[in-house]
């Protein structure tokens, strides 16, 4: 203490605290210099996002939150997609030059005249809509004109490039993107929440096709709608579901009418139909099925049937006594009444409930149709049912139970998913092997020598059955009011497709020779689609005359050329 | 010795003060590149959103069907006849590949359907 002055102490005393604090924080700032730099600061990250995401709301730069996942076909293809449309306002307090702006706006919005904007501009207002919706290149070119007091809003629009395409399978949303019709509805959970597109098992191609060739047979007849539909036999995926007429889905409000008249009406799953004989295929291929009926037994088609206060006749009366391929490719509604005669109520009941006939079709789709069953169902509904009549189900319905008729007897679920499947059919067996196989002879005799020869594409051994039907309004049948309608089969060697088209009150036709049934409505259309269709499908066509395939195709005993040598005399 | 130590610390300091600074300029420049990055990300990704969906549009098969019809008036759709008299030229050339023309062009007389 002696060597060292008292005042001296204290500034060293002094000088030693104040060169503490400069070493404390010294050390902190080496601390968070080695924090910052070797990156172990997370607090200070996550700032900076906040600080970003609160940078940009409202603006385009924003990073996208989850937008509605894409609808796409079997290939890819883009059917439904979400887009950030920008819609156009302006503040016209913060407009300089009302004149100039107008002028200038006018030369990109093409529905505006400078008047009309300069009317809009000039409100007393903060906020004023100049047009929803606008294209990229109008928002760039309203950018590029560079007026104060313009700006945009961004919002999230659903978008369906193919336009009409495959509009009732894929439906459509609202304004806010809730999914409200079709594919948009059913699927309406896995659409917002995840991010792979839905891939559909319509094929674009194939839709089209189907579509034209529908619309052409409608417009030809001057009907009022028809269906056109194409079913994988094998997996159930609906390669194409056409509904005519149909509507755009960027524009559902364009078109409206009550029920069925209503374009946005999906005929092809939520209609149902009387489809007329189209069911002898079902009702056929049960009897032979259920050993009670033999291929060559013969049934009397001689003379009407009267029951109740009804009378069944034929179409093309033979009055004859006919074996089952007779009674099959000549239509005979009698001699199908004495098939199903032979069957019996109960198992024809227990046959058409195992086939799906009895519920809506299992399909994804919200718009599905219930049959309509006779209740009570007495023996005149067995015998009616059994050529289609009395008992209405949807498209999907028949080409499901049809599709199982030639697939060797599995009912398969019919789906618009694709789905990857390979391998025979999945699904509860409904008919023997023996029974389809019956049944695709007698289809493809139907298409050669019968009411389908209409429906014959040389190379693709096409095998159907014809419908006609007249409309039951209010329970009586208008005469001059039918649906006709062609299902075909094709390769009938080995079945892979299954094709259906339905006009809804086709006119006759002077080049029809005055019919509009299914044989000159339905089949020319469905022939078409597969002409079409079939090399886009990858099935080769094939020698219709080879031998191994005419005896495929062959019924043991039966004189296949002659009869087709008949049917052509018809 | 010990007059130098108050120096020896504030030179460090200063040191210290001036890499931060350094360092926190460089890292909001960072982050602004990082803004304008994912900015000019979503601006692409809306971009390709639409130019996708426009591609679609452009690709409707009503269209290409009524363009095709207009200019490509020499090309029909694919007869089964055409296939089936190529055929047997398909099997052939299965069993035993075509050497090369003399003039060097391959004809492809029928592609094999695409299953799918």
């Amino acid at each position: 203490m002696k060597l060292i002055p008292r005042p001296l102490a204290t500034a060293r005393q002094r000088l030693l605290l104040i060169a503490g604090f400069f070493v404390i924080l010294a050390g902190v700032i080496i601390v968070t210099l080695v924090r910052v730099s070797l990156g172990f600061d997370h607090t200070h990250k996550l700032q900076t996002v906040n600080a970003q995401a609160e940078d940009s709301d409202s603006e385009t730069d924003d990073a996208a939150p989850e937008l509605r996942a894409d609808i796409e076909d079997r290939n890819g293809e883009m059917l439904a997609t979400t887009l950030r449309m920008a819609s156009v306002y302006a503040d016209p307090k913060q407009i300089l030059d009302v004149h100039e702006a107008a002028v200038k706006l006018a030369t990109v919005l093409h529905d505006e005249t400078p008047a009309s904007l300069q009317q809009k501009l000039s409100r007393p207002m903060r906020f004023i809509w100049l047009k929803r919706d606008i294209t990229p290149k109008e928002e760039y070119d309203i950018n590029k004109l560079g007026l104060p007091g313009i700006d945009f809003r961004y919002e999230e629009r659903r978008i369906y490039p193919t336009d009409n395409l495959a509009a009732h399978v894929v439906g459509y949303t609202d304004r806010d993107g809730n999914g409200i019709a079709g594919i948009e509805k059913y699927f309406d959970k896995q659409l917002r929440e995840e991010d792979e597109p839905l891939t559909l098992a319509i094929d674009s191609r194939i839709q089209h096709i189907v579509r034209r060739e529908t619309l052409n047979a409608v417009e030809k007849f001057s009907a009022i709608g028809g269906i056109g539909m194409l079913m994988n036999v094998k997996t159930g995926e609906i390669i194409a579901m056409a509904s005519v007429p149909d509507f755009n889905p960027n524009d559902p409000g364009a078109t409206s009418g009550i029920g069925a008249i209503d374009p946005k009406f999906n005929r092809a799953a939520l209609g149902v139909y009387e489809m007329g004989s189209t069911f002898k295929s079902l009702t056929i291929s049960l009897a032979l099925d259920s050993g009670r009926v033999k291929m060559f037994d013969t049934v009397d088609a001689r003379a009407p049937i009267h029951i109740a206060r009804f009378t069944i006749n034929d179409f093309h009366p033979q009055y004859k006594i006919m074996s089952v391929p007779e009674v099959f490719i000549f239509s005979s509604n009698i001699g199908t009444v004495k098939i199903v005669q032979r069957i019996g109520t109960e198992l024809f009941k227990s046959f058409l409930e195992k086939i799906g006939m009895m519920a809506p079709a299992p399909v994804e789709l919200p718009e599905v149709g219930h049959p309509l069953i006779p209740n009570p169902w007495g023996e005149i509904n067995t015998m009616t049912i059994a050529f289609g009549h009395g008992m209405a189900v949807s498209p999907t319905q028949l080409l499901r139970a049809e599709s199982a008729m030639v697939n060797g007897g599995i009912l398969v679920t019919p789906t618009l998913v694709k789905k990857d499947m390979a391998g025979p059919p999945q699904g509860p067996r409904v008919i023997g092997e023996d029974a389809s196989l019956a049944m695709r002879r007698l289809l493809r005799l139907n298409v050669l020598a019968g009411t389908g020869k209409k429906g014959a594409v040389p190379g693709y051994v096409v095998g159907g059955k014809t419908g006609t039907t007249e409309k039951n309004i209010n329970g009586v049948y208008i005469h001059n009011k039918l649906i006709s309608s062609f299902i075909a089969t094709f390769p009938m060697d080995d079945p892979q497709y299954v094709v259906l088209v339905m006009v809804d009150e086709p006119h006759p036709r002077k080049d029809t020779f005055g019919y509009a049934t299914g044989g000159w409505v339905a089949a020319p259309a469905v022939a078409n689609i597969i002409a079409g269709a079939a090399p886009i499908l990858g099935v080769a066509p094939r020698d219709e005359n080879a031998p191994e395939l005419l005896q495929k195709l062959a019924f043991p005993g039966l004189d296949t050329a002659h009869v087709i040598e008949e049917g052509k005399k018809e | 010795m010990k007059r130098f130590a108050p120096l020896f610390w504030l030179v460090l300091i200063l040191l210290a003060g001036g890499t931060l600074m350094k360092i926190s300029y460089e890292v909001d420049a960072k982050e602004h590149e990082l803004r304008h990055l994912n900015a000019q990300l979503a601006a692409d990704e809306d971009s390709i959103r639409v130019l996708r969906a426009e591609w679609a549009y452009l690709n409707q098969p009503q269209r290409l069907e009524k363009l095709s019809a207009k200019y490509l008036t020499a090309l029909h759709p694919l007869q089964v006849a055409q296939m089936q008299a190529a055929l047997p030229a398909v099997q052939l050339a299965a069993a035993a590949p075509t050497p090369l023309p003399a003039n060097g062009i391959i004809r492809v007389a029928v592609t094999t359907p695409i299953a799918h």
